[in-house]
């Protein structure tokens, strides 16, 4: 019986195999779990065509949104993020919200080892009313099958210009003072 | 009756294969299981024509042969099965990720 072997690189793979059917299996796929191939069955009749496979994996990534990019930052309230490619231009799978922790959660991504992690990149979209988004695509190298990304948000500021005059002399400026603003709890 | 013994050289581009050997007629000659891509057939028949009806998979390949034509009695017969170009995409199952490197098998069940 006829047996083909097809490498897969970046998704695609081709070649030109007898009609007939075959029973597939992945037999490397580095990141994923290969008991997951679906379909595994494939008939190849007299046209040419394609064959649409996948594979799924078990690996979660927490990502954590504060005002550091470091564990114990202020974290932000709101906001999304999504998987893309390395630019950035294409998302993978749905959009992802952060919880008012500042917390996303991926489930089911391909992850490596400390030696050969499985890189991801990532776009945020949104972030909360006080927050900027981090700009740009941040990559995320899995290297274990449980891994916590920390991306930083800085707050939103604005300048504010102020003046201080004499209260019972219009507009006579006051020389010299120091005004202190504390945010409210 | 006089039988002028042949020898079919076949080629296959796929084995095994049932390979069929009929009379114009229809008068089945040899009916056998060819294993090799190569192979030789030994026949005997008073037939100017036969018939070859070669099944692998759910491929049918039909030859008409003169035995005739050949002064040696030898005759050299290609069968060639029709493949098909397969293109393959394999993807993430939750994010429609390309996965970026893998490797599949396909093993033919017929």
């Amino acid at each position: 019986m006829a047996n083909y072997e097809v490498t897969i690189t970046d998704g695609v793979g081709s070649r030109t195999m007898n009609l007939g059917t075959y029973t597939v299996s992945a037999t490397s796929a580095p990141g994923y779990d290969l008991s997951t191939l679906t379909p595994t069955s494939y008939t190849v009749d007299a046209t040419s065509q394609t064959g649409a496979f996948t594979l799924s994996a078990n690996g979660t990534l927490t990502i954590n949104f504060n005002e550091t990019g470091e564990a114990g930052g202020i974290p932000i309230t709101a906001g999304s993020v999504a998987m893309t490619n390395s630019t950035g231009e294409t998302q993978y799978g749905t959009v992802t919200q952060i919880d008012t922790n500042g917390v996303a959660t991926f489930n089911n991504v391909p992850y490596g080892s400390a030696q050969a992690p499985y890189t991801l990149y990532f776009k945020q979209l949104t972030s909360d009313a006080t927050h900027n988004i981090y700009p740009g695509v941040f990559m995320v190298n899995m290297g274990a099958q449980t891994q916590t990304k920390y991306v930083q948000n800085t707050p939103i500021t604005s300048l504010q210009n102020f003046t201080l005059t004499d209260a019972n002399y219009t507009d006579l400026p006051i020389n010299s003072a120091t005004l202190s603003f504390a945010e409210n709890a | 009756m006089f039988h002028q013994p042949y020898i079919l050289h076949i080629y296959s581009s796929r084995a095994p294969y049932q390979l069929t050997i009929l009379t114009c007629n229809n008068q089945v000659l040899q009916k056998i299981t060819v294993l090799s891509p190569c192979t030789k057939i030994c026949l005997c028949t008073n037939d100017r024509h036969v018939k070859l009806i070669a099944q692998a998979g759910n491929q049918t390949l039909f030859r008409a042969i003169n035995l005739c034509c050949n002064f040696f009695h030898h005759l050299w017969v290609d069968l060639y099965f029709p493949q098909s170009q397969v293109s393959i995409t394999l993807n993430d199952a939750n994010y429609d990720l390309p996965i970026a490197n893998a490797t599949l098998n396909f093993q033919g069940v017929n």
